[in-house]
């Protein structure tokens, strides 16, 4: 089209179109910035507003191309353009006034819905709001591009605008819109009695059904865990209204009616007449398969919220939840499925803990929600470990142990594994390493026999191994060093066993000895304390007559001396814990020592000390 | 050493001096806003300038709703300005290492504008054991750039501030403005008054002795309406008069404070479900004594005090009970024993 000289229309159509655009590009710099400048005067803020120097030119050529430019589809633009320079120019009444006087212009396409919304909200700007969200409403309406601008936009101030915007309305559609519009936003069932009263067969309703449905499960204790009637009253409410349009059936999808009142009857226990609106629901709406799907999950619901007692769950039932279960873990986008079923996974849990059975509670709970304090109880206990076990093992299950048991999320070696770690910090490890040999056991990320001046866990992790130690494994060589150590007296190996005790406590290396799958004995005290490693220290220092090494078993102990320290203190940020005892030790015993000063050099506690002496 | 000689000053005890603080987005005093200032003989005009807010699209520190002023400032007071920083400005980075000198500049253009000095400005920020450390680097850097100038720093503190204060720490400024307020949680189960409730003040208050600044205090005379629907909040309702409530058709009264909606409704931009509840919390004469009291007997001054009410706006019905007003202003026991006349004070900052 450029280069043919031939074609003179559409060389003029480029430059106007040119023109245009320039003037699009250059009314956009127009809008402020949304942000504030730091400038503080009375000058109007450069960030947020614009000069009338600056935009007068641009608002005068827009406007002569409303009148000059020889091509509708660019009018329109050019219209557009100016209705949104004087919405930004903070002059909302000549933009209404212009909008107004160039409306039959303007129509069509979403630039002339977006400049109806500039109008509107010029409209609001000056509190005219009944004309403001009755506009707001059109545009809802009718553009989907502005339909979510639209609904966050709409907002009536009183009953008297909010009145007058339904008065404006030209048709009972405009009407219904108003209505739906209202109610997604603040009172569905007002709204929905509305259009009903209006349009029964109004394809506006269900949406709105499906809002106030959901309010309703929001505030609706279903699990029994809080002791609020909230929802209630809002669901009677909302029941009378259903209730009544299935049974005058004149809506136009009749099945959604059947459903909602199905759901809202199994919500509050009624399984018979949920059921046979379910029945209906299925009868109407034949080969509609995600309508067939939900009345699955529907009748799940009744059952559940009829039963009381739920060591009574049926065989069927339990069935039927082993499906919800399967289902949700294959398909993990299916929401509904998943809310439902971690519902009544609360509500068991509920109802376990209400009958004094908290081993149930805690299998079917999910993630231990509300049993959290109880898993942390058996995972310091192995008889109770032992029990879930046990439970879990069993061959003969009722059916609502056949769901439960699918529910826990842990593996029998899990539990064993928590056991192990229950001995091994009751300080058995000869009770534990037949634990850990029936399982596999994560690898320890460094070396947890060996100990340095200052803690480095890091660098401990990072620096080369020959030899790598599994949990399992770990605790076979404590044994034997242990052994050992009793039959040699090796002060050595003694040395070496304060280090894994030292290293599989808090302060040590080896912490991933204490999280397990099951559960971590973060803050147990029994990982807190580091008084077996100082034991073995001691031991150590006290069978050994090499000054050197007795004077580093006087530092290991002084190291557990400060950790036990720490571990009795209650807020012990911020603080420097010295540990006199063992200091004191090392610097009467043993300041003769090449070791004393290597800590000297490393440790500034120490330091600290000695000037304070 | 710092050596003081306070003339409000004498054996019954200290006389506080009179703040109020402003609260709009616009300056513009009602006839009934201008005479309160006068009659009831306030000093001090706590002034908010600007919220320091982070953008959300952008991440970016900038100032919102500077404050306009459509009419002079009042003669005869101390205007106070202050920013309200949101905890968000501090929580996350990127920081902002020009803060400090971009809020000066603010104050600049405002004391130009409204043609003051300031001799103290004040910032207001919730802040929290997270947002501590960088929210109290912006009070250093502020405080070195408005020292270089005269001007001294205060900062507002929490209740829960004072209570946990090893957690969240002391703003290193010059001085705190005790925020005597909003310490109920709103429940519509006990109906307690969630501005001031003197059970939950109590608990929060004994930890106040040896608090590490001087402090000022900050008095409620606001009330709000609590929206309540089944039971559960909806909404706080800033600035609905009472008197709004009675005469509205759809809202029965059910006791003093106390009403329901009998018909759904739009009112003022809210809207009301038929069931709602609406409590109108305000604090009374009597609360206000109370308030009085607690104040005296847990502040122990060592120097001018200033008790500022918030805030100053006609539609706050405690504002038009100018007697209940005067007696918040009794004078204050001053700190320690055997009263000379003027005290000699070591090392304190002065007010």
């Amino acid at each position: 089209m450029l280069k043919d000289p031939k074609d003179p229309e559409g060389l003029r159509k480029l430059t106007v179109a040119l023109d245009y655009l320039t003037l699009a590009k250059q009314a956009d710099k127009l809008v402020p910035r949304h942000l504030e400048s730091w400038e503080y005067s009375d000058k109007p803020d450069p960030a947020t507003e614009v000069s009338d120097k600056t935009v007068g030119p641009w608002l005068d050529r827009a406007k002569a191309g409303v009148e000059r430019v020889p091509y509708a589809f660019l009018n329109q633009r050019y219209a557009f353009q100016v209705t949104r320079i004087l919405f930004f120019h903070k002059r909302p009444q000549a933009c209404i006034d212009y909008f107004q006087s160039h409306r039959p212009l303007l129509q069509g396409g979403s630039i002339g819905w977006r400049a109806m919304g500039y109008c509107a909200g010029a409209l609001f700007q000056l509190k005219h709001y009944a004309e403001s969200n009755y506009l707001y409403s059109l545009i809802y309406d009718r553009c989907p591009e502005l339909k979510l601008s639209a609904y966050w936009s709409f907002h009536p101030q009183e009953e008297a605008d909010w009145n007058r915007s339904l008065a404006l309305a030209a048709t009972p559609r405009e009407k219904q819109v108003l209505w739906q519009l209202m109610g997604l936003h603040d009172d569905a069932l007002r709204a929905m009695q509305a259009i009903y009263a209006l349009d029964p067969r109004s394809d506006l309703l269900t949406i709105l059904l499906s809002r106030e449905t959901n309010m309703i499960e929001v505030t609706t204790n279903l699990t029994g865990w809080s002791k609020s009637s909230e929802g209630r009253d809002r669901m009677k409410a909302l029941a009378t209204f259903v209730d009544r349009v299935v049974r005058a059936r004149d809506t136009r999808e009749p099945y959604a009616w059947t459903l909602v009142s199905g759901h809202l009857h199994a919500m509050q226990g009624d399984a018979a007449t949920a059921q046979t609106l379910l029945d209906t629901t299925a009868v109407l709406a034949p080969g509609r398969r995600d309508v067939a799907a939900e009345v699955r999950l529907e009748r799940i619901l009744a059952q559940v919220m009829a039963l009381q007692d739920p060591r009574s769950m049926t065989a069927s039932l339990a069935d039927e939840l082993l499906w919800l279960l399967e289902d949700t873990r294959k398909h993990k986008e299916r929401e509904r499925s998943d809310n439902l079923l971690a519902v009544i996974r609360s509500r068991l849990n509920h109802q376990f803990t209400e009958l004094g059975d908290p081993y149930m509670a805690l299998i079917v709970d999910e993630d231990a929600g509300t049993s959290l304090e109880f898993k942390e109880k058996t995972a310091r206990s192995s008889a109770k470990l032992q029990r879930l076990l046990d439970l879990l093992d069993r061959r003969a299950k009722t059916p609502v142990e056949r769901f439960a048991a699918a529910c826990f999320p842990y593996s029998r070696n899990d539990l064993i594994e928590a056991m192990g770690m229950d001995q091994l910090y009751r300080g058995r490890p000869e009770k534990a390493a037949p634990l850990f040999a029936r399982i596999p056991t994560a690898t320890l990320p460094g070396d947890p026999f060996i100990i340095h001046i200052k803690d480095c866990h890091d660098c401990d992790h990072e620096a080369a191994q020959a030899r790598k130690y599994a949990k399992a494994q770990f605790v076979d060589r404590v044994l034997e060093l242990e052994t050992r150590a009793r039959k040699g007296n090796s002060a050595a190996d003694y040395f070496t066993l304060g280090n894994a005790f030292y290293n599989i406590s808090y302060f040590g290396n080896a912490r991933r000895m204490y999280m397990g799958n099951y559960h971590s004995l973060d803050s147990d005290p029994r990982v807190m304390s580091t008084r077996k490693a100082q034991d073995y220290y001691l031991l150590a220092m006290g069978h050994s007559k090499d000054p050197e090494f007795r004077a580093k078993c006087a530092f290991m102990a002084a190291k557990c001396e400060q950790a036990d320290m720490i571990r009795t203190t209650k807020d012990p940020w911020d603080r420097v814990f010295i540990p006199t005892t063992y200091f004191t030790e090392l610097a009467t015993t043993f300041s003769h020592t090449r070791y004393f000063q290597e800590v000297l050099h490393e440790c500034g506690y120490f330091q600290q000390f000695l000037d304070n002496r | 050493m710092a050596i003081w000689l306070c003339s409000g000053c004498s054996r019954e005890g200290i006389e506080p001096v009179r703040g109020i603080y402003y609260w709009r987005t616009t300056f513009q005093l009602s006839a009934f806003e201008s005479e309160s200032l006068k009659q009831l003989r306030f000093r001090k005009l706590y002034l908010r300038v600007a919220d320091v807010a982070r953008d959300r699209a952008t991440s970016q520190i900038a100032p919102r709703a500077k404050l306009e002023l459509l009419q002079p400032l009042p003669s005869g007071v101390e205007v106070i300005p202050v920013f309200y920083l949101k905890n968000e400005v501090f929580e996350t980075v990127p920081g902002d290492p020009g803060l400090a000198g971009h809020l000066r500049h603010l104050l600049a253009g405002l004391e130009k504008q409204g043609a003051f000095k300031a001799r103290e400005v004040q910032i207001d920020c919730d802040w929290t054991e997270r947002t501590r450390d960088r929210y109290f680097h912006l009070c250093r850097d502020l405080g070195q750039v408005l020292h270089e100038r005269g001007t001294k720093l205060s900062a507002t503190i929490r209740l829960h501030q004072v209570k946990f204060r090893e957690v969240t720490g002391t703003p290193p400024v010059d001085r705190g403005m005790l925020m005597f307020y909003n310490m109920g949680s709103v429940t519509q189960a006990e109906y307690r008054n969630s501005i001031y409730d003197q059970a939950n003040a109590s608990r929060y208050l004994e930890r106040l002795e040896g608090y590490p600044l001087p402090l000022d205090a900050a008095v409620p005379i606001y009330s709000w309406v609590v929206h309540f629907r089944y039971g559960r909040v909806v909404e706080l309702i800033e600035k609905w008069p009472e008197a709004q409530l009675t005469s509205q058709p759809g809202l029965e009264r059910l006791a003093p404070g106390q009403y329901r909606c009998t018909a759904s409704q739009y009112l003022h931009g809210r809207y009301l479900m038929q069931g709602d509840r609406l409590a109108v919390e305000a604090i009374d004469p009597a609360t206000q004594l109370q308030i009085a009291r607690t104040l005296r007997s847990v502040l122990k001054p060592r120097g001018p005090l200033t008790l500022s009410l918030f805030d100053l706006d006609e539609r706050n019905p405690t504002l038009h009970a100018h007697s209940d007003i005067e007696t918040i202003f009794d004078r204050f026991p001053a700190a320690g024993s055997g009263p000379l006349a003027h005290e000699v004070d070591l090392g304190l900052r002065d007010g």
